[in-house]
């Protein structure tokens, strides 16, 4: 991938095709891992470690399942014990395969593009629940989800925190977007599904590079799997539930922290350099106009008393 | 102009426009749902789904202000109700229906105005097969009651009657706000009826005329003493109005309180959207929307604006369509916010004013062509930044600037055409010949 500091020359190029940021993260096996929640009913996305003090749910959000998820928007560097691997022989949980993250399309509107693909024995239905981290620079549209959900497209989506449409980012603030579907079966082991979140950029703060970056950030991925009912339930077996539950992984990497930036979005800023010029235009334009359609004004007004019809 | 009476069998009737226009907006209602149901790209505008939204709010007894980026009154939420219980497509049908009502407005209007036969029937063609005005009225923009309301308040003042054309002008304003700007221009037209324009034209030689004039434009002070002058039409119209207003406004902030007056009504008035649009303000505001603005950087787009109003206002009040329509091109131009719904504004008041044009048609035509191809200019700049992600800021903003001077000059050539029948013509003046004043 390349760093921010790779950039310079490009960004200083107001009409150059802004394509050189990766758009693309790709994980396979052995990059990420599915660490297991002790509870399936309540589910815990915030910081506790020693380091940082507690940061307290600032959402919650019950899926239609009945589970309750406890949202922080703070960037969590470890999880609180609601999360645990699990490296026993008996783990029966969902096998991570492949993760592919893609940022589709050009300009202020674009999608976020989630390809996930598990291999689970013996299940009868999976979910896939994906919790986006929304930097203030860009935002997702209630309305156009509620649209996704009402066409079946997903099963589920909220979004926590500040979701307006209009201000530019340096008067807006970070939000949560999640977003809850289900799995596609390809083969009868292999689980895949392709969840596509529409975004769109807010104005930037101004700068002298033409274009401000916004960081997206690996999102908090869950997987549940309804196993079929004569299968051997030792996953839950395992967590000391009945064979009815319904835990929930969390897939992470292995060190157990989340990147902050993953994905990158160049969008095109305002130049302060040119404040004064564009003041200064602007206000000349306008009075100049209303001079002119004064002497319009007049001029027609007398010139047409003095004909006859 | 003039001519014979309506030609009720001619293929241009009246009626067979009305018809032929209600069957295209409903085809495209129609259109609208399929493609709203099939294609990934909506037909309806955002904006109705936001009024939808409110109105199913409404009717489930929720205040319509809980939705996002609602910012009308509650009477438009109200309309919308049986969208919720009826169909999905209630309010583009009215909003169709509305637009079918503004064009049996024009036609009406310019009848008072003298106008009638094939000239009629073409100008209300104008506005009925505008494609600009079907196709937002049939996406489910509610610009078409407000262009009807302005219709009828033009059409009250040409039969005389102060009365209906103050209740609309109150039920507009708390409407849609922007109307604000005609009520000097109302309160001229509703001046001492033994003004020179009303009398002098009528009685007086040409040459008579003429030197009056003269003398009352060298007389700025008359100008303002008959502004002044409360005559007992200027009560009426101020009264009536004012009450239906602050009765409509005071009703909504009673049940909605504060979000009620800061998204329908404040929001308007100090709306700075840094985003870009049509105007020259966007990219200074941008420039500007990390601080606050200084008095002097406010007034920058505040002065000119109520420049080029009073400006305007104070030459042609006294012929009500016409000003009505440069007050209305120029209060978009000079506006801080421009989007294509607001050209609709202006479009609704065109008809009534072709007909005292001494522009030729290819000229108008022409105009009409530069004005577009200013607009287009715009869209390319603005879809290279919009959509390819291109920082053309500058480019957009120099392209804004170009809209504006075209618009001011296809205004300024429309006004140095235009022959008013209220201050040139030796047509009786409607005006003058109602139930509810005398000529004096």
């Amino acid at each position: 991938m390349d760093s921010r500091d790779e950039r310079p020359e490009e960004m200083k190029c107001s009409m150059c095709v802004r394509h050189s940021l990766p758009k693309t993260a790709v994980y396979n096996e052995g990059d990420l891992q599915f660490l297991m929640s002790g509870n399936s009913t309540f589910l815990s996305l915030c910081s506790c470690s020693n380091l940082t003090r507690s940061i307290p749910a600032f959402a919650q959000h019950r899926l239609p399942d009945g589970t309750l998820l406890n949202l922080c928007y703070e960037p969590v560097d470890s999880f609180c014990e609601s999360f645990t691997s699990l490296e026993s022989s008996n783990y029966l949980g969902p096998e991570f395969l492949k993760l592919e993250r893609t940022l589709i399309g050009s300009g202020a509107h674009r999608a976020l593009e989630t390809s996930i693909t598990v291999k689970h024995e013996r299940c009868k239905e999976c979910h896939v629940m994906i919790i986006e981290r929304l930097p203030s620079g860009v935002f997702a549209d209630l309305f156009e989800l509620e649209g996704l959900v009402a066409r079946a497209v997903y099963d589920d989506v909220a979004i926590y925190g500040d979701h307006n449409l209009e201000l530019p980012a340096l008067n807006s603030y970070e939000s949560v977007v999640v977003l809850y579907t289900r799995f596609n079966f390809n083969s009868e082991n292999l689980l895949h599904t392709q969840v596509s979140l529409p975004l769109h950029a807010r104005y930037p703060p101004l700068n002298l590079e033409g274009y401000a970056v916004v960081d997206l950030s690996f999102p908090y991925i869950l997987v549940q799997c309804i196993r079929t009912e004569n299968s051997l339930d030792s996953f839950s077996e395992t967590l000391g539930s009945s064979k009815k539950d319904m835990a929930w992984a969390l897939l992470t990497t292995k060190s157990r922290i989340i990147p902050a930036s993953e994905l990158q979005w160049l969008v095109p800023a305002g130049n302060f350099k040119y404040t004064n010029v564009v003041a200064t235009i602007t206000a000349s334009v306008s009075l100049i106009a209303v001079v002119v359609l004064w002497v319009i004004s007049t001029n027609s007004f007398h010139s047409h008393k003095s004909k006859k019809i | 102009m003039g001519g014979s009476n309506v030609d009720s069998n001619s293929w241009l009737s009246k009626g067979r426009l009305l018809l032929l226009a209600a069957s295209v907006r409903f085809l495209l209602i129609v259109y609208g749902e399929w493609q709203d149901a099939h294609l990934e790209v909506r037909y309806t505008d955002i904006d109705y789904h936001v009024f939808s939204d409110a109105a199913s709010l409404l009717a489930r007894g929720r205040s319509p202000f809980d939705r996002d980026t609602y910012r009308y009154s509650p009477l438009l939420a109200l309309i919308l109700v049986p969208n919720t219980l009826l169909h999905r497509a209630w309010g583009k049908i009215i909003f169709s229906l509305a637009d079918i009502l503004a064009g049996h407005l024009i036609h009406e209007v310019l009848h008072l105005q003298g106008i009638h036969g094939k000239t009629r029937n073409l100008c209300t063609a104008l506005w009925l097969f505008n494609p600009f005005t079907f196709t937002i009225a049939t996406r489910g923009n509610c610009e078409a009651i407000v262009c009807c309301m302005i219709l009828r308040i033009i059409y009250c003042f040409l039969k005389g009657n102060i009365v209906e054309a103050a209740i609309w002008y109150g039920v507009v304003v708390h409407f849609r706000i922007y109307p604000i700007i005609y009520v000097v221009a109302f309160l001229i037209a509703l001046g001492n009826r033994s003004s020179i324009f009303a009398t002098k034209s009528r009685q007086s030689s040409h040459v008579e005329e003429t030197d009056h004039l003269r003398k009352w434009q060298l007389t700025s002070i008359r100008f303002f003493m008959d502004l002044l002058y409360l005559n007992k039409e200027r009560i009426i119209f101020g009264v009536v109005s004012g009450t239906v207003f602050f009765f409509l406004t005071g009703i909504s902030y009673s049940l909605y309180k504060d979000k009620f007056l800061y998204e329908a009504l404040l929001y308007h008035l100090t709306r700075t959207d840094p985003r870009h649009n049509f105007s020259i303000y966007f990219y200074y505001i941008y420039l500007h929307h990390g601080y606050s603005f200084t008095l002097v950087e406010r007034l920058i787009s505040f002065i000119p604006q109520f420049l080029v109003q009073s400006v305007l206002t104070a030459y042609y009040a006294k012929d009500i369509p016409f000003c009505l329509f440069i007050q209305t091109v120029a209060f978009v131009a000079f506006n801080k916010v421009i989007t294509a719904q607001y050209f609709v504004w202006f479009f609704v008041l065109m008809p009534l004013i072709l007909p005292w044009t001494r522009l030729a048609p290819l000229k108008g035509f022409m105009c009409f062509l530069l004005w577009s191809a200013a607009q287009l200019h715009w869209l390319l700049w603005a879809y290279k930044l919009e959509f390819q992600g291109y920082n053309v800021f500058f480019q957009l903003w120099i392209a804004s600037l170009a809209f504006f001077l075209v618009n001011i000059f296809v205004l300024s050539v429309i006004i140095w055409h235009h022959s008013s029948p209220y201050i040139t013509s030796k047509v009786p003046l409607p005006l003058g010949e109602t139930k509810n004043t005398k000529i004096h």
